[in-house]
């Protein structure tokens, strides 16, 4: 038992240390002034300070995160609105509508993409609009996850018992479905909704695929520059990773928030 | 009439979703299929775009090295994943914690920047090859990032972080008890595995390789940065067809597409007769 224990650490320890050699290299990269020999030579902030005043990349950055964040603001109102009506009146319809919404899962981002645009490029409609073409496929991306939490937690609290309960006591359903059951679920949708904002923040392949030119995310920048300055770049990376810790910090907050809230 | 009002509103509440999964979803991949079966120039149905795909090496050899870089990237990954998955799963506390949070952090680490963080490492100018060039270690001097092998160990570190979070929760599947009765009937640690705990969490361990086959297969950011069209990968060749700076030719793009998609469809269905076979074996 005692030999295991001890191949488990050393499995751990050789796993972390193969995760954390890229981030540990950038780290260093980043803030030393040139890396040719063994050991990094010199300390510098002048490529965090070039990177954070650099409005291309900042600029990048935000645009990442509107486009990010408006897809999960209209997946989330959608399938709840939708989840609403099949909970409180066609029960039959749930087999559809997690049939439609997990479709994507199987047809992955690039064949949606594709897809998407060779439908509608060149039709002279709202629809070849890029940046409205990227939210929209961003939308069906991330409908799986967006269903799969939105679907767990409204089960979870008994919805339609819920409703019952309120419309007795006089309530209108659909006034106690905002009032009540989604502040109750808030807690799970939003660690679905962080996931999803962070798949889409870090995606690249659709934004190459529809619209890099027109509306150039952190991402995309990343790419075009990708022969520049090793060393920014590597600031660049930094930046986006710290970003992700944010957010993960954040997913991991409302985790807790949820059990804190089941413990009382 | 009140009636009708009232079925008019609930139907307004799915108008949303239904918008964006007619739209985004089925029309363009029912638009797909049919573009798939036509000419470019857009008259007349034919195979062509099929019968050049199962002709020209060009795409034979693009699925080849997908493929092969999937499976093996995948089932690679699934061992380092189900090993550490294992360690961690006694544990506790605080030490679990942090490395959890190690692997959620790593699991966004992807794309660019992860490729980025690479060239930064294992590139022809990276760290790690300048430093053995100096100490006079071969192996890692010449070591070519920018091929299919080279670019393996990025597509293994992706699969890590993703496949151990998704098999962390099976493995609380196999109970501590069984395993105690397996040693006090003298089944040594390897054979209970084998025996009891391995087909017990099969399911899980099959949807989680779905899940990292789908990943591998669909991952376009490696690939494009690294060797671009050198070594062909059909993710790339798929984007090209449609966006790419040579003649545009959305006819194959499309039949590829589908081929693409007949590859996760017929991954799903062998992993789900493997799935039914040890669900029987579970309920007996």
């Amino acid at each position: 038992m005692k030999e295991h224990k001890v191949l488990k650490t050393i499995w751990k320890v050789c796993v972390a240390v193969f995760l954390l050699m890229p981030l540990v290299v950038t780290l260093i990269y980043s803030f030393s002034e040139r890396w040719i020999n063994i050991i990094p030579e010199g300390f510098t902030l002048e490529y965090y300070v070039k990177t954070l005043t650099n409005t291309t990349f900042l600029m990048g950055i935000v645009r990442g995160m509107v486009t990010a964040l408006i897809p999960v603001l209209i997946t989330n109102i959608s399938v709840l609105l939708a989840l609403y009506v099949v909970i409180v009146y066609l029960q039959n319809m749930e087999k559809v509508v997690q049939l439609f919404c997990l479709i994507p899962s199987t047809i992955n981002g690039i064949i949606v993409a594709t897809s998407v645009l060779g439908t509608y490029a060149g039709s002279d409609t709202v629809f070849s609009n890029r940046i409205f073409m990227l939210v929209m496929i961003y939308c069906v991306f991330i409908m799986p996850v967006t269903y799969q939490g939105i679907r767990n937690s409204l089960y979870a609290v008994n919805t339609a018992g819920i409703l019952e309960a309120a419309e007795m006591l006089g309530y209108r359903k659909f006034h106690s479905y905002v009032t009540i059951v989604i502040p109750t679920i808030l807690p799970g949708l939003c660690n679905s909704a962080l996931m999803s904002f962070a798949g889409l923040f870090g995606d690249f392949a659709i934004i190459k695929i529809i619209a890099a030119s027109q509306w150039e995310t952190a991402q995309a920048y990343l790419y075009r520059n990708r022969s520049t300055d090793a060393q920014e770049l590597s600031a660049a990376v930094v930046i986006l990773l710290l970003i992700t810790l944010v957010i993960n910090y954040a997913v991991h907050k409302s985790q807790n928030d949820k059990k804190g809230v089941r413990a009382e | 009439m009140k009636n009708f009002k009232k079925a008019g509103g609930r139907i307004a509440f799915f108008l949303p979703l239904a918008f964006i999964i007619l739209f985004f979803e089925c029309v363009p991949l029912v638009s797909m299929i049919v573009k798939s079966f036509l000419e470019d120039s857009g008259s007349g149905f034919t195979l062509n775009n099929f019968i050049q795909i199962f002709q020209k090496p060009a795409y034979l050899v693009a699925i080849k090295n997908t493929l092969w870089i999937t499976i093996l990237s995948t089932v690679v990954g699934l061992i380092i994943d189900f090993f550490l998955a294992m360690a961690l799963s006694r544990d506790t506390g605080k030490k679990k914690s942090l490395y959890l949070s190690l692997l959620n952090l790593t699991s966004n680490f992807s794309g660019v920047p992860l490729s980025i963080a690479f060239i930064t490492l294992l590139g022809t100018a990276g760290v790690f090859v300048l430093i053995s060039k100096q100490i006079g270690f071969t192996p890692l001097a010449s070591y070519n990032l920018y091929s299919l092998k080279g670019m393996f160990i990025i597509y293994v570190y992706f699969q890590i972080p993703m496949g151990t979070l998704l098999l962390l929760p099976t493995f609380d599947k196999v109970r501590k008890e069984w395993k105690e009765a397996a040693r006090l009937m003298n089944a040594r640690s390897v054979r209970f595995w084998l025996q009891i705990g391995i087909p017990v969490m099969m399911p899980g361990i099959l949807g989680t390789f779905n899940m990292l086959f789908a990943n591998a297969l669909a991952t376009y950011a490696t690939p494009y940065l690294l060797v671009n069209n050198s070594i062909s990968l059909l993710p790339v060749k798929i984007v090209d067809m449609f966006v790419g700076d040579v003649k545009q030719r959305p006819g194959l793009g499309s039949a590829l597409s589908i081929v693409m998609l007949l590859i996760v469809m017929i991954e799903i269905g062998l992993t789900n007769l493997c799935k039914r076979h040890f669900e029987r074996g579970t309920k007996r």
